[in-house]
């Protein structure tokens, strides 16, 4: 195998096992991000940022 | 891909190099931030020295209150589209922003949303360097010189050779400096801030009309709103890098959106004031006369670091960007970044010219990215309702998720291109002409909205014929067993790594 071949087998070997981790890890892991997030991310850099503009046109 | 690597590199270096350098997907215990970390990585980005010239930009058209508010809010706005879905898909996956991408497009698609990007990424760093050249021409009229426009072009050549110099040799160097740039323009901010107050106050601040305003208030005032959409959703290319990196989901969001849209609005914000007061519009001029001979040549000084600094982080990611075209993907490093300076020679040529449409430039950047962000949005939430099948992303086989028709999902491509269609008939970027429309509802917004609507609704309608259009259920919402599903003996068909 040449060395551009082995590395590239390297490379897919890795991706596909992380790949397997990726799919199978708990979603807990990742930390949560409620509707309370949103509602809140909604609010404060959509909602009242629009409002300003419009009060200040 | 011999290029890439070393003769003697071990497996262990390859996927090491691989996952931080290229696109191997970071798994959660690779992820470097947490809370803090996330907060000042995205504020080291906010803070850069194209803030100094956004604020310059909006002087023309509105006065410090108005100028303020409809740049924050634009921002805010601006930097919310871009980031919800890609950095919450970004990070899920740890992925790059290119590679999620493929979702929506398809693994050919995708190279035309890479055109765009590349194209942003060559703008920025274009006239980041224009503003590093005019900064040693302003240094040179400081000490008494009055050289001409060739100063500023040979300070673009000087500025892209030591990127070239920054980013094939001391990428490490560039970690160092980063480290006290950000913290070095915040403090300079701050003490702009505070002499301006003190040199001037607040009334000559608040009184100080725009420097070239047009026959309409409330026009200048919704394209100042615009620029600062525009200039939020420019962050995407630099979301992919940071999500991937941050352990957890809060993490991602809020930091990006406090930081990117807050903290930059902040330094955005002085620039406008001082642009006013000293009247122009360049931040290089200004900083003699409100820092007065002496800050004023140090923060001069100090900003054309900072603007080498800047532009070989958009000269890295550029190279970055060029490992996703196929013949590129093999060539080494040095001849990526070569291109990238190839391709930001016309600003040594035409710097006033180019410098001079960074409106314009501004402008692209929603007209671009705005549908792009908008088909991102709806697939990820509507089209996969938070689910991607990552392997489809790695595979090119025709069979993979993601393939489509030859490699284009069509349907992302039109909604993309009926917005890009959209934004014209609202606000014409190079004239900056509007319908009467636009005075209620701007132009990004409702073409990110209407792009979006349409992919979806172009999905549905094709859902059965369009191989990868189905959501991948989670797991926990079916019951089944992933490994038992076949995951454990599934395999890449023509992987694309």
């Amino acid at each position: 195998m040449d060395k551009p071949d082995r590395i590239h087998r390297i490379l897919v070997d890795d991706l596909e096992r992380r790949l397997r981790l990726l799919e199978t890890v708990d979603e807990e892991e990742f930390g949560p991000f409620s509707s309370l997030d949103w509602a809140l991310c909604l609010l404060l850099f959509v909602v009242l940022p629009l409002g300003l503009v419009a009060w200040c046109a | 891909m011999g290029g890439r690597f070393g003769p003697e590199a071990t497996p262990a270096e390859i996927i090491r190099q691989e996952s931080q350098f290229g696109r191997l997907p970071l798994l959660p215990a690779e992820r470097e931030y947490g809370p803090l970390g996330a907060h000042a990585t995205c504020f080291a980005y906010a803070v850069a020295t194209w803030c100094f010239m956004i604020g310059g930009i909006v002087s023309n058209r509105a006065g410090a209150i108005q100028g303020a508010v409809a740049l924050t809010a634009g921002v805010l706005v601006g930097v919310f589209i871009t980031n919800m879905a890609t950095a919450l898909a970004c990070h899920r996956y740890g992925l790059e922003q290119v590679d999620y991408c493929k979702t929506a497009f398809g693994q050919r698609g995708t190279r035309i949303i890479l055109v765009f990007y590349i194209i942003n990424q060559i703008g920025w760093n274009g006239l980041i360097l224009v503003m590093f050249g005019n900064g040693i021409r302003n240094v040179a009229r400081a000490l008494g010189y009055q050289p001409g426009v060739w100063i500023v072009s040979a300070g673009v050549i000087v500025g892209l050779w030591l990127t070239y110099l920054l980013v094939t040799r001391g990428v490490h160097l560039l970690n160092v400096s980063n480290a006290f740039i950000a913290p070095g323009l915040a403090i300079l901010t701050v003490a702009m801030f505070l002499l301006l107050l003190w040199g001037h106050g607040w009334a000559a601040i608040v009184t100080a009309p725009p420097l070239a305003p047009g026959p309409d208030r409330l026009l200048d005032y919704l394209l100042v709103f615009e620029w600062g959409v525009a200039t939020g959703i420019s962050w995407w290319g630099a979301i992919g890098f940071l999500a991937r990196n941050t352990k957890k989901r809060r993490d991602v969001v809020y930091p990006q959106l406090l930081q990117l849209g807050l903290a930059m609005c902040l330094v955005c914000c002085v620039s406008l004031f001082s642009s006013l007061v000293a009247r122009t519009d360049d931040p290089t001029e200004w900083m003699v006369p409100i820092g007065g001979p002496i800050l004023g040549l140090v923060a001069l000084l100090f900003v054309a670091l900072a603007n080498i600094s800047t532009s070989a982080i958009q000269t890295y990611t550029c190279g970055l960007a060029f490992r996703h075209l196929g013949p590129l993907k093999k060539r080494p490093w040095h001849q990526l970044v070569l291109w990238t300076v190839v391709l930001t020679l016309p600003y040594v040529f035409w710097p006033e010219e180019l410098y001079r449409r960074g409106s314009t430039f501004l402008s692209y950047n929603g007209t671009i990215y705005a549908p792009i962000c908008g088909v991102l949005f709806a697939d990820f939430f509507a089209v996969r309702r938070g689910r991607v099948d990552v392997w489809g992303i790695f595979d090119d086989d025709a069979a993979a998720a993601y393939h489509y028709r030859g490699g284009y999902n069509w349907p992302a491509l039109v909604a993309v291109a009926a917005g890009i269609g959209l934004f014209y008939a609202l606000l014409d970027p190079l004239t900056f002409e509007s319908a009467p429309l636009f005075r209620f509802t701007t132009a990004s917004l409702p073409v990110s909205v209407v792009s979006g609507l349409l992919y979806w609704g172009l999905m549905a309608f094709g859902a059965r014929r369009a191989s990868g259009a189905r959501a991948v259920p989670a797991p926990a919402a079916t019951g089944a067993d992933p490994v038992t599903a076949g995951l454990a003996a599934r395999r890449l068909l023509r992987p694309n790594i």
